[in-house]
């Protein structure tokens, strides 16, 4: 098994205006996968449905080798999970959530339970439903790292958080995965978070993953080119243009995927003269994959 | 994993249950006392009317704890949009019949209040020798009455929405049907009286509920 998660065909239609649609997803094992998307693309609905919470139209999903939903419960037993919101029962105190959470885990951890919940300053007899934004989410990460997961699913873990809280929490994460090797499939709309976490990137928007490459792949492949002269048509190139706009004077931007130096000798070749090659951080490339992709109506990369 | 849904279940409940303990624990003695003390109900034939009253009662109150529980027992859940129960490494089936086992333990709480409520009443009052106190016998129906009521509910409010919508309306579409049919088709009648005759008496599936309730009897 080299995939901690493979989906492929996936299908899921919720309301009349939201729907997946053929989503193919490749979790690999050990990576760190930033599940990037704007609000309302679908990470969510997709989290579910690789959880076993909501019953696919069509397709396949294997998570740990299981097949999900009909396999869901083996699955979940290796899979440390953080909602988007606190789900735990508000009458519950610290103490008797961890306890009740401990009863349905094999694999929990009572000493790094109870390690954890001293070092996110956790009192114990505090009830849940009284719980701060920033304490909930803290619980919430002490509950998933704690059953000692080999896969661990976080929707937007650190939304709302304050910095040093959100600091606390992705410490406690990136503590755990480097001593662990477990897989981290983090899903976010705060992309710098990303950009220093992850080593794989999925993109969805509009229900559908519009890119998925490593981390690398994703920063490197994309450029903003400064070019005189460009002509109108460019009807072949070796790389692919995901974006034109006008510049200063006769002057260009283009934004394109999978760049590489050496096609710098494309430019000579014509009466374009590039004149600057610009890296994108991991934001601009998100929203110039996002723009692709909507401009496609498809898959951007 | 039993213990600890048995604790948050409690923990839900305990509430309403303490008030349907306290109240099913104090209805035989309070009615007895204004029967006997305010009305001067005394003979035997008195005595079985003020039993009956007591039955009925304490079985309402069954069966308000068990639907209250099993509409409380759903909330906990509800409340946070199911998706901690979905979280948990466990099949729904597993899941479902934990939380119902669970709500069947706690609800022989009101049970057990009514059977030391009705014995401690029973125990204040002279019965004549052709009546008897059957405090058990109606403790113990008062908790088949509560899992009934409270498997009803929860069925309902467990089953996905729209299938528990698709079972109300065709529960009121028959009986609908059935009350129309007692009119209109004569030759039916007798039958459909028998089948509702079956299901509200013993042992029909019902009879729990509808049979006759008492807590002093010949």
């Amino acid at each position: 098994m080299t995939h901690a998660i493979s989906i492929d065909g996936l299908a899921y239609r919720a309301g009349r205006h939201f729907a997946i649609r053929d989503l193919h997803m490749r979790v690999p094992n050990g990576s760190v996968y930033g599940f990037l998307g704007p609000n309302g693309s679908g990470k969510t609905t997709t989290i579910r449905l690789m959880l076993g919470m909501l019953p696919p139209a069509d397709g396949t999903i294997t998570v740990l080798g299981h097949d999900v939903p009909r396999g869901a419960h083996h699955a979940l037993a290796r899979i440390g999970y953080v909602p988007e919101r606190l789900h735990l029962y508000p009458m519950l105190t610290v103490e008797e959530t961890m306890r009740y959470h401990a009863s349905f885990y094999e694999r929990w951890d009572a000493a790094e339970g109870e390690r954890l919940r001293r070092a996110f300053d956790l009192r114990a007899e505090q009830r849940v439903g009284r719980l701060s934004k920033g304490e909930a989410g803290k619980l919430m990460m002490l509950l998933a790292l704690s059953v000692r997961p080999e896969l661990l699913v976080l929707d937007e873990p650190t939304d709302g958080l304050d910095p040093v809280v959100r600091r606390d929490v992705l410490a406690a994460l990136l503590e755990y995965v480097s001593s662990h090797g477990a897989t981290v499939l983090i899903s976010s709309h705060l992309v710098h978070e990303q950009e220093r976490v992850c080593d794989w990137i999925g993109v969805m928007d509009g229900g559908r993953l519009v890119a998925e490459m490593p981390m690398n792949a994703f920063r490197s492949g994309i450029k903003r080119l400064r070019i005189a002269g460009a002509p109108p048509h460019t009807t072949s190139t070796p790389f692919g243009i995901l974006a034109r706009r006008a510049g200063a004077g006769r002057e260009e931007e283009w934004v394109v995927r999978d760049w590489r130096d050496d096609m710098t000798s494309w430019f000579a070749s014509g009466d374009a003269a590039l004149r600057e090659v610009v890296d994108l951080d991991l934001e601009e490339t998100f929203v110039e994959t996002l723009r692709a992709a909507r401009n496609a109506g498809g898959r951007a990369a | 994993m039993f213990a600890q849904t048995l604790y948050v279940q409690w923990k839900w409940n305990r509430d309403f249950l303490a008030f349907y303990t306290v109240a099913a624990f104090v209805a035989p003695l309070l009615i007895l006392w204004i029967a006997l003390t305010y009305l001067g109900f005394n003979s035997a034939r008195e005595l079985v009317m003020v039993g009956g009253i007591v039955g009925v009662t304490t079985g309402a109150i069954a069966v308000v704890a068990g639907l209250t529980v099993a509409w409380q027992g759903y909330g906990v859940d509800d409340h946070v949009g199911h998706i901690y129960a979905l979280s948990l490494p466990v099949t729904r089936s597993r899941a479902l019949v934990l939380r119902a086992a669970t709500a069947g333990i706690i609800l022989a709480l009101p049970a057990l209040g009514l059977w030391l409520g009705a014995i401690l009443a029973t125990t204040q009052i002279d019965l004549p020798p052709m009546l008897r106190s059957y405090a058990g016998s109606l403790a113990a129906r008062a908790l088949l009455a509560a899992w009934l009521a409270h498997t009803g509910m929860f069925a309902l409010r467990y089953a996905a929405g729209r299938r528990a919508k698709l079972v109300l309306a065709t529960l009121v579409i028959t009986v609908g049907v059935l009350g129309f049919a007692t009119e209109a088709v004569p030759s039916a009648r007798e039958a459909i009286v028998s089948l509702g005759n079956f299901l509200v008496s013993n042992p029909g599936p019902f009879g729990v509920v509808f049979g006759r309730w008492t807590l002093i009897d010949v």
